[in-house]
């Protein structure tokens, strides 16, 4: 049988609360809202820190800002003990997994064995991915067996207890206590389901899990409180589920995505020999061109800053690569045709096409 | 720092109010919430729509479109920039959608059901690409014309401008600010590569939609000058509230904006019809959409649904007209999605559908994304407020079902804070005596008295009220919008014409006495416009007119006499250069439009106004420079009376199919006294008559009542080529910005 215990003790969290909710009020809820919502900036209470959670990265964001959006660094603004008070007051608000980080784990290792931490703690991971979500999640080519790590805000004292999909196997521990079990490939399922007392403050989280080989787990569940409070333990990766990388094809694309440096109208042609040509629709003119390219965008999309996507290449020389544009220019639109990208111009209202054609390997010709 | 104290404490009773609202369930008796699965790509989805096969679109903050039918997705388009909502045009086969750098249309060329034609419609607006420079919709007119609106931009950009007022709290003062050309502005496109902003003064226009009857709404979210969310109608021209787009307009320059007060920009601004109680109706709403189903989604026929992105939920309104504006209702009705909802489409088979996201703010519903639609059983009738009218004395409020027993509502008003402190409280929020309760005979609508204030909310609170079975009502509070009160005195507005057509998506009517008048700007000087006929054009003097009557001088002036005057040539396509001067009058009786009428009749029947406006108010299509009773000009670049001016115009006749049916109205640009001043319009039609089928027809000077006016140097070019010669012909001047201050006062000088 296991040991469960009924109450466990949190971390309490310290800082000068009151302070910080004046300096809140006073500099941040104008963007973040009455209630760290969220507003022209990010909530600062829900599950998603794209810049991290933890103490340090709360701290180091308000202090240095984050370069590219709205959000302005307040080291010089405010003294440090009022931007510590901030901090504090900040990770007083949570509820639910911060800091939280997935593991993954040979699944031959586990064979036949009970999920615990010292079999976890036995075997080296094939990868550690923290998770700015803070909802754990699945993707579709997985898995071994997953464990995530992460800190339990918890606000509202009282009896909790985990409701978890009964599927493969699962073990969650809290503060190093395992307070979840279940196992269907026991005849029969073993399953122990037990009520936790949990107080005001923080504790560490560990949930380990593994289903037999299919292509995606569907595990789900949350960790329910007094008067209906809902945590949820899953969600949807964002990094996971949409495309990070856009790669060339054998159709040539374009594609409009906020890129540092470049216009924001600017027209990105990946053509299939991975030459990517940036051009801007306001001019015609061919601004930068690379080989051997693809596009980043994993740090842009769940993020609120304008630096966006990066292309990733090597630069190449545009050469004589230009077109030449004499008269009143007009852009109009483009079309992919096979393996190039067609940009339709007008110059002195007569329709012209900036024809951008793969050439070689690595190198690219623009016909006008 | 006391006020910001203030506020937030007033902002948390204003919570707590909604902690007051009884709500029986989430999902009301008789209708379900579904949720349909999204593809693996569709992250975060921002728009949908429906084709007519059935087909359902949605498009994706990622860049991408997917096609759902029968149960399966496939994916139609990629690689767009953060586009918010798409729109199916069932007459061209193509979608539209409005990415951050442009709107564009999507077509798959070659039926592989994958686009592969991406047509810029419009990108005369500016932007910096920054993350808050949404840019939303479109929506379509029963023209096919499209409507889509942009946010402004958040503090941090080099040389934006934000406006200042009342005590902001924080570092950096307001917080949303104009950073490039029309943001905060909705703008209407005609075609391609025709850009027409029409309204300003809005902070963060989410939702935008299109009434069955062609009146464009935007709803909006609280912040800076936006004291509460609200349901906006919007009517060209009108200034909706927040100050900063206003020095996109030609009669506004930042050091007057800057020069202006709370109180000066409130005696500009155009309220709401509806404001949305926040945190109880909405907090981040999204697109109105009516419903049209007759009857397949229950009760509430007409009537106006919205969801809102923070607070998971759909809610209806409803608004009617009180002496000339649109004002009404609002109440909760949908609680619990799964996401926060932007954007929503009913479909043929009347599910009201929604595009839900909980990315950037936080949504109540949890999850990240999530596409559900609402739908209803045919049958169960919830017991709700149906709607609420304004009478002449209080309240008219309707009930979904008959009431056994009318049990008198708790009645509250409260008005709100407008500068640009984020968001406004409940003010003199107050409880009213709600007396005299009747019953309609049908036992489904009660009338109540209540002391009526203009420019306040009301919400009327019915929390006990019970149907003739015993059941609560499924939301007992409904909040009411008054503006305006019904007019006890004559009304002074003029009625409108009714001539066979409305001004389609404009929001006026026809010689419309409340529009705003263009404003003034400096014509140029007399060198500039007064252009002799080039070698190509043909001179209209004397011999080419067929009115004796009208007879022209030695100096070759003719003025306006008895009956009107038409060309012997007729003319197409075409471009006209017209001179034309009201000598001074000082009659009392010449005034308004009587000051020195006429009008120039393209094809004899498109009427471009001739009349003095210079110091002569007169209604907005009324003006000098007007398509008469339809398009007033951008501008008004008139000089006073006895100075010659001069119209040039480009003009492209209507086109007909064989059947006689318009293909495309005629479109016209013209500049007076050297400035733009109507910029490549269409036409409703004839001054009077709807299309119809013509040829080449003549020019008309047109005979009216009122004082003289004088013509001179009128020559046309024939058979030009329109769309060609368009770009050429718009900058012909160099356009001058607008003048500080009110013009037309004695230190103007008007050469």
């Amino acid at each position: 049988m296991l040991f469960l215990p009924g109450a466990i003790k949190a971390d309490p969290l310290k800082g000068d609360f009151e302070k910080g909710k004046q300096i809140y009020q006073t500099f941040c809820f104008a963007c973040h809202g009455a209630s760290l919502e969220g507003g022209i900036g990010p909530s600062l209470n829900d599950e998603f820190w794209a810049h991290g959670s933890s103490p340090n990265a709360i701290l180091n964001t308000i202090n240095k800002g984050i370069a590219g959006s709205e959000m302005v660094g307040f080291e010089k603004v405010i003294p440090e003990e009022d931007r510590l008070a901030l901090r504090d007051f900040l990770l007083s608000q949570q509820q639910g997994m911060r800091e939280l980080v997935k593991g993954i784990y040979p699944r031959e290792f586990f064979t036949n064995k009970k999920l615990t931490l010292n079999v976890y703690e036995s075997v080296e991971s094939d990868s550690q991915t923290a998770l700015p979500e803070n909802l754990l999640s699945f993707s579709g080519r997985l898995e071994g067996a997953v464990r995530g790590t992460a800190k339990l805000f918890i606000q509202t004292p009282g009896e909790y207890h985990f409701e978890m999909s009964k599927k493969g196997r699962t073990t969650i521990y809290i503060d190093g206590k395992e307070v979840y079990y279940t196992n269907d490939q026991k005849d029969p399922a073993e399953f122990v389901k037990q009520k936790i007392q949990l107080n005001a403050g923080v504790y560490e989280i560990e949930i380990l899990h593994e289903e037999p080989m299919v292509t995606k787990y569907t595990f789900d569940g949350n960790l329910l409180g007094p008067e209906k409070l809902k945590i949820p333990l899953f969600g949807e990766n964002l990094f996971i589920k949409f495309k990070k990388k856009i790669e060339a094809t054998k159709k040539a694309q374009v594609i409009r995505k906020g890129v540092f440096d470049l216009p924001p109208r600017a027209l990105l042609c990946l053509l299939p020999n991975k030459v990517l040509v940036a051009i801007n629709p306001e001019t015609g003119q061919v601004l930068k061109a690379w080989k051997e390219a693809h596009i980043d965008q994993s740090p842009s999309l769940p993020d609120r800053s304008k630096k966006a996507s990066k292309i990733i290449g090597k630069e190449i020389s545009i050469g004589k690569n230009q077109p030449k544009i004499k008269g009143s220019y007009n852009y109009t639109g483009y079309e992919i045709k096979g393996n190039k990208a067609v940009i339709s111009v007008t110059i002195d209202e007569v329709r012209k096409d900036i024809i951008i054609s793969p050439k070689g390997s690595e190198n690219f010709s623009v016909k006008f | 720092m006391k006020s910001l104290f203030k506020n937030i404490s007033q902002l948390i009773l204003a919570v707590s109010i909604s902690a007051g609202v009884t709500h029986a369930k989430d999902v009301p008796d008789g209708y379900r919430l579904v949720s349909v699965n999204l593809p693996e790509g569709a992250v975060s989805i921002l728009g949908i729509c429906h084709k007519p096969d059935g087909t359902l679109a949605v498009v994706s903050w990622e860049g991408e479109v997917w096609e759902y039918k029968s149960n399966k997705w496939s994916k139609f388009a990629e690689n767009l920039m953060e586009p918010a909502g798409i729109h199916y045009d069932a007459k061209e086969k193509a979608y539209y959608v409005a990415q951050k750098p442009e709107l564009t249309r999507l077509t798959d060329t070659d039926n592989d059901g994958v686009c592969d034609k991406y047509e810029c419609i419009t990108d005369t607006f500016g932007t910096t690409g920054s993350y808050h420079e949404y840019h939303y919709g479109p929506v379509s007119d029963s023209l096919g014309r499209k409507y889509a609106s942009i946010n402004l931009a958040a503090r941090g950009i080099p040389g934006s401008f934000g406006v200042e007022n009342g005590k902001p709290h924080g570092v950096g003062g307001p917080n949303m600010y104009y950073s490039a050309d029309y943001q905060g502005w909705v703008y209407r496109s005609d075609r391609k590569g025709h850009f027409h902003p029409i309204a300003s003064g809005f902070r963060s226009p989410c939702g935008i939609g299109m009434s069955p009857e062609d009146e464009l709404f935007i709803t909006d979210n609280q912040g800076d000058w936006m004291p509460t969310c609200a349901l906006f109608h919007v009517q060209e021209g009108n200034f909706y509230g927040h100050p900063a787009s206003l020095i996109g307009r030609a009669d506004y320059t930042k050091e007057k904006v800057l020069s202006m007060s709370p109180e000066d920009f409130d005696s500009i601004r155009t309220l709401p019809a509806v404001w949305l109680p926040q945190d109880i109706i909405a907090s981040s709403p999204g697109s109105p959409v009516w419903d049209t189903t007759e009857g397949k989604f229950g009760p509430f026929k007409g009537q106006i649904f919205a969801g809102d992105q923070r607070l998971s939920n759909y809610f209806r309104c409803g608004v009617e007209e009180i002496n000339g504006a649109k004002q009404g209702w609002c109440i909760d009705f949908i609680r619990g999605t799964t996401s926060g909802t932007v954007k929503m489409a009913f479909d043929a088979k009347g599910k009201l559908w929604s595009a839900q996201v909980g990315r950037g703010w936080y949504s109540k519903g949890g999850k990240r994304t999530a596409l559900q639609y609402a739908a209803w059983d045919g049958k169960t009738v919830p017991f709700a407020i149906h709607s609420s009218n304004l009478t002449e004395n209080g309240f008219k409020i309707n009930f979904t079902k008959p009431i056994e027993e009318a049990i008198t509502p708790t009645v509250k008003n409260w008005h709100y804070d407008y500068n640009s402190i984020y968001g406004s409280p409940l003010i003199d929020e107050k409880e009213v005596t709600a007396s005299n309760i009747t019953l309609s005979k049908d036992r489904k609508s009660i009338t109540i008295d209540v002391p009526l204030e203009k420019r306040k909310v009301y919400s009327i609170q019915f929390a006990n009220q019970v149907d003739e079975a015993g059941a609560a009502l499924d939301t007992d509070t409904i909040y009411y919008t008054v503006n305006r009160l019904h007019s006890t005195t004559k009304q002074e507005k003029k009625k409108a014409q009714n001539v066979g057509w409305k001004l389609v998506g404009s929001g006026w009517e026809r010689n419309d006495v409340d529009r705003p008048l263009p404003p003034i700007v400096y014509p140029k000087s007399e060198n500039v416009y007064a252009l002799p006929a080039p070698a190509e054009a043909i001179q209209l003097d004397q011999d080419q007119w067929s009115n004796a009557n009208w007879k022209f001088n030695e100096q070759g002036i003719v003025t306006r006499s008895a009956k009107n005057n038409t060309t012997k040539k007729s003319f197409g396509d075409a471009r006209f250069h017209i001179e034309f001067m009201f000598p001074e009058s000082n009659k009392p009786e010449d005034q308004g439009q009587k000051y020195g009428n006429s009008g120039i009749f393209l094809m004899k029947n498109y009427e471009l106004q001739v009349v003095n406006s210079y110091q002569n108010p007169t209604f907005a299509d009324g003006h000098c420079g007007a398509i008469y009773g339809q398009h007033p000009p951008l501008v008004n670049a008139s000089k006073p009376p006895g100075k010659w001016q001069a119209f040039d115009i480009l003009m492209k006749a209507p086109r007909f199919d064989e059947d006689g049916k318009l293909i495309e109205p005629l479109r016209m640009t013209v500049h007076h006294n050297g400035v733009l001043i109507q910029d490549d319009v269409s036409l409703y039609g004839a001054v009077k008559t709807a299309y119809e089928k013509h040829g080449k027809l003549p020019l008309m000077l047109q005979d009216h009542k009122g004082s003289p006016v004088h013509f001179r140097n009128i020559w046309a070019i024939e058979n030009i080529d329109y769309d060609k010669e368009l770009p050429v012909f718009r900058k012909a001047y160099t356009y001058t910005p607008a003048t500080p201050g009110s013009p037309h006062r004695a230190n103007i000088s008007h050469q």
